[in-house]
Parts: structure tokens; C-alpha cells; sequence
């Protein structure tokens, strides 16, 4: 129980946690943790098309095309889900806070070229993966009430944390 | 009726040849066997199969996410899986055994070709 309220504080204080409103990501209802994940997946969309557009490295252009396609069709399930709840995502501090980030990280990516782009691309794709796995697996989906919800996130986490082991391979080849 | 003017020996070798054209239809129909391997969890389940030439293999997508069955030569594919399609092939002599997903390159099946030898009536 400690490690565990240890690690959601580090992961809040990853992602630079600034509102007042909330205690910690392990306080959100289904439909902030809803939109958390939509934000999350949106954000590594972005990362994939800065990819494409900017790297002229293959392995790049097939993981970001991977990133593309499968967090697309997570969305689409998150969003099929949520409609046929009948509920809407909620804003909350946390996806706030990753979109600031991830506005830092594109700005700072965005000035990068070739080699120093990709290596750059490679290690926060492996750093993002793994802070999003952690979240989910010991903040999210031990507290998700709907059990449609929780099985979603539950497939979704299978699929990222390949997604992580793919991008821990690529950090090792660049 | 037989003409009773052929020799015995001729119509007997036409007997056993019919007869042994039927019993290897037989063999070879229940011989072919279906394959299913279901994609779940970015896993092929099951990861290693045992097939003979003239089996077919059906890959079935459960995952929410597209997927793909290809071999590590690109000599076969199942093209793109999206959730729930599935996509049947026929396993060929001497195909490639080794294939994974061209999307998630760590999921990875294997096939193991058995090249059966049918006996007469089984």
C-alpha cells in the first residue's frame, strides 16, 4: 500500500501536477480517467506524425506508423464505449498536464534532425510508454468502477506495454 | 458386367486400382486438417503449430488493434487483420515456418511442417 501510494505520487510529480483540485490520478472517476487515456493516446499520435515528418530513418516511420494505428483504434473503441454508456470524458488535471508536457516535448522535437531526432523520438517514446503503463496498470485500473471500462483499459495496457518493449528495442538499435 | 473373355489378371489389377484410387481419396479427405490460431493480448495462441502441406491455417484477430500473420521471408501474408476478421491459408510444401506480426515484430509463431505418411484405409 505504500509503494503503491509512492509510486501515484511520483507518476502525479512526473507528470508535473499543478492543480489544486485533485489529490492524485488514483482519485479520478471512470469518465477523467476516460479522457486521461484519450489525451494519451492523442499525444503519441502527435509524436508519431512529428516522426514521419521529420525522420528519414525506416525503423522510425514503422514504429510511429505502429503508434498511428493502434492508438487510433484504441480511441475508436474508447469513444464506441463511452457512447454507447451514454457518458462523456471528463477535462481534469492530469490531462491538462500531459498536454503541457507534450507541448514542451513537440517544441523540443521539432528542432531536432536526424540522428539526434530519432534517439530523441526513441527514448520518450520509452520513457512516455512506460510512465502511461505505470499509471494505468496502479492508478487507473484498479480504480475503474464500470467493468466495460477496466476491460478496455485492461486490453489497451497489453497493447502499450508491446508498445514499450518495441520502443525498449529501438532505444538499444539507434 | 465384366467381359468374360479378358483375363482375370486385368480385370483384378482394375479392381485394385479403382479401389486403391477411393481409399487414397478417403486418406487425403481426412487427412487435411483446420488450424485455427487466434490473436489475443499481441500474442499468437497458440505460438507453434504442427501442420502438413494441405492443411489450413485460419488467423483470427480477438484484438482490438490490426494485426498481421507474415512470414519472416515475406513469401506469405495474411495481409492486415483488423478486429475480428480472419484470414485462411493453405499451408504449402515447404513453406516458411517462421512469421510474426509486421506490425508488433515481437509476436512471433512458429510452424512445424509434418509431412504425413498415409497408410491404406486409415
Amino acid at each position: 500500500m505504500i509503494r503503491t501510494t509512492a509510486l501515484l505520487l511520483t507518476l502525479a510529480a512526473a507528470f508535473s501536477v499543478t492543480s489544486v483540485q485533485a489529490e492524485s490520478p488514483a482519485e479520478l472517476n471512470d469518465l477523467e480517467i476516460a479522457h486521461v487515456a484519450y489525451v494519451a493516446d492523442n499525444i503519441d499520435i502527435r509524436y508519431a506524425h512529428l516522426a514521419l515528418a521529420i525522420s528519414q530513418n525506416p525503423k522510425i516511420h514503422e514504429f510511429a506508423r505502429t503508434m498511428i494505428r493502434d492508438h487510433t483504434a484504441v480511441n475508436d473503441q474508447a469513444l464506441a464505449l463511452l457512447k454507447k454508456i451514454g457518458a462523456d470524458p471528463q477535462d481534469n488535471f492530469l490531462s491538462k498536464s500531459l498536454t503541457a508536457d507534450a507541448e514542451k516535448i513537440i517544441n523540443e522535437l521539432s528542432g531536432l534532425r536526424g540522428d539526434e531526432f530519432d534517439k530523441r523520438y526513441a527514448s520518450n517514446e520509452l520513457g512516455y510508454h512506460r510512465a502511461v503503463n505505470d499509471l494505468v496498470a496502479n492508478a487507473f485500473i484498479p480504480n475503474i468502477e464500470n467493468a466495460e471500462v477496466r476491460a478496455l483499459f485492461e486490453a489497451g495496457l497489453r497493447i502499450f506495454r508491446a508498445h514499450e518493449s518495441h520502443a525498449e528495442n529501438m532505444v538499444a538499435a539507434l | 458386367m465384366f467381359n468374360t473373355t479378358q483375363p482375370f489378371s486385368v480385370v483384378m489389377a482394375i479392381a485394385v486400382t479403382i479401389a486403391a484410387g477411393m481409399l487414397s481419396a478417403r486418406a487425403t479427405e481426412h487427412s487435411v486438417k483446420e488450424h485455427v490460431v487466434e490473436i489475443t493480448g499481441l500474442e499468437f495462441v497458440p505460438d507453434r503449430i504442427d501442420v502438413s502441406p494441405g492443411d489450413t491455417i485460419t488467423w483470427v484477430n480477438r484484438d482490438i488493434v490490426p494485426h498481421t500473420a507474415t512470414s519472416v521471408d515475406d513469401s506469405w501474408d495474411t495481409g492486415v487483420l483488423n478486429q475480428s476478421e480472419s484470414k485462411s491459408i493453405v499451408v504449402g510444401q515447404n513453406m516458411t515456418t517462421a512469421y510474426l506480426c509486421r506490425f508488433h515484430v515481437n509476436m512471433t509463431g512458429t510452424i512445424t511442417l509434418e509431412y504425413r505418411v498415409e497408410s491404406a484405409g486409415t
